[in-house]
């Protein structure tokens, strides 16, 4: 898995390649925490180079949100893709988290 | 509804076990026929069924994990089997109810998702107890419409 944030205005967006599995996804947790430590709470999470979510990838997903909720930020996610679409779907994140199809779309919403 | 040899492989309950058994689960999926675009979703579905094993099945942190594969058949669908066998005690992952997917962010508890998904991804899923061992068997239609 691989890992990128910039901040793009008031947000900071995460660009997260490879795999989001139960040996990486701790990794998503702790580099999230830093930029909310940094002071940054509006998360923009770019999927569009995720190519496999699994459960506890969703774990980290769902630990980060809490922790920017009670810091009054915010998470949503754009350019969801094949399986890592389908287990938002499946797991009900979809209608949990604003999706958006393009970056530029999660970028205006903000 | 199983047929034909099976292909084994035994490594220990281990995270480092997680992607030889992916592979070698692909591997084999692939002699049997399986169409490519299942890969992410089998990846899927033994993570789930392989991290709760490693999680769960030996508390002293010892112990190994068995997989199967298999070809089957349901009606007129070619299936892929896989099976999982570890000597934890009697735990069997069916039993729990599905989680609640439309609850707010703030009542969501991702327990049970795993199993949900293992569930949701699969033609067919069955646990068994046999003797000493805790046996799961999953099947996937080969080539999904």
């Amino acid at each position: 898995m691989e890992f990128e944030s910039q901040k793009q205005g008031n947000s900071t967006v995460i660009k997260v390649t490879g795999r989001m599995d139960a040996v990486t996804a701790p990794e998503f947790e702790e580099k999230s925490g830093e930029i909310m430590e940094a002071g940054n709470t509006d998360f923009i999470v770019d999927f569009g180079s995720l190519e496999y979510i699994s459960s506890a990838g969703l774990r980290s997903v769902l630990s980060v949100a809490k922790k920017l909720k009670a810091k009054q930020g915010g998470i949503r996610f754009c350019n969801l893709d094949g399986m890592v679409q389908e287990v938002f779907s499946v797991s009900g994140f979809s209608s949990m988290f604003p999706i958006f199809d393009t970056l530029e779309d999660a970028l205006a919403e903000g | 509804m199983p047929k034909g040899e099976a292909a084994e492989l035994i490594l220990p309950a281990h995270m480092d076990s997680l992607a030889p058994f992916q592979a070698f689960a692909a591997e084999q999926g692939e002699l049997l026929g399986m169409s490519p675009a299942l890969g992410p979703k089998l990846d899927l579905v033994l993570e789930e069924a392989l991290v709760n094993v490693i999680n769960y099945a030996y508390p002293d942190g010892n112990g190994d994990i068995r997989m199967r594969c298999f070809s089957g058949q349901n009606q007129d669908k070619g299936l892929v089997c896989f099976s999982i066998e570890d000597q934890g005690p009697a735990f069997d992952p069916m039993g729990r109810e599905d989680p609640d997917t439309d609850a707010p962010m703030e009542d969501r508890n991702i327990g049970g998702l795993g199993i949900f998904f293992i569930k949701e991804m699969t033609e067919t899923v069955d646990y068994e107890r046999r003797g000493e061992s805790n046996v799961l068997t999953f099947c996937m239609v080969l080539a999904p419409e």
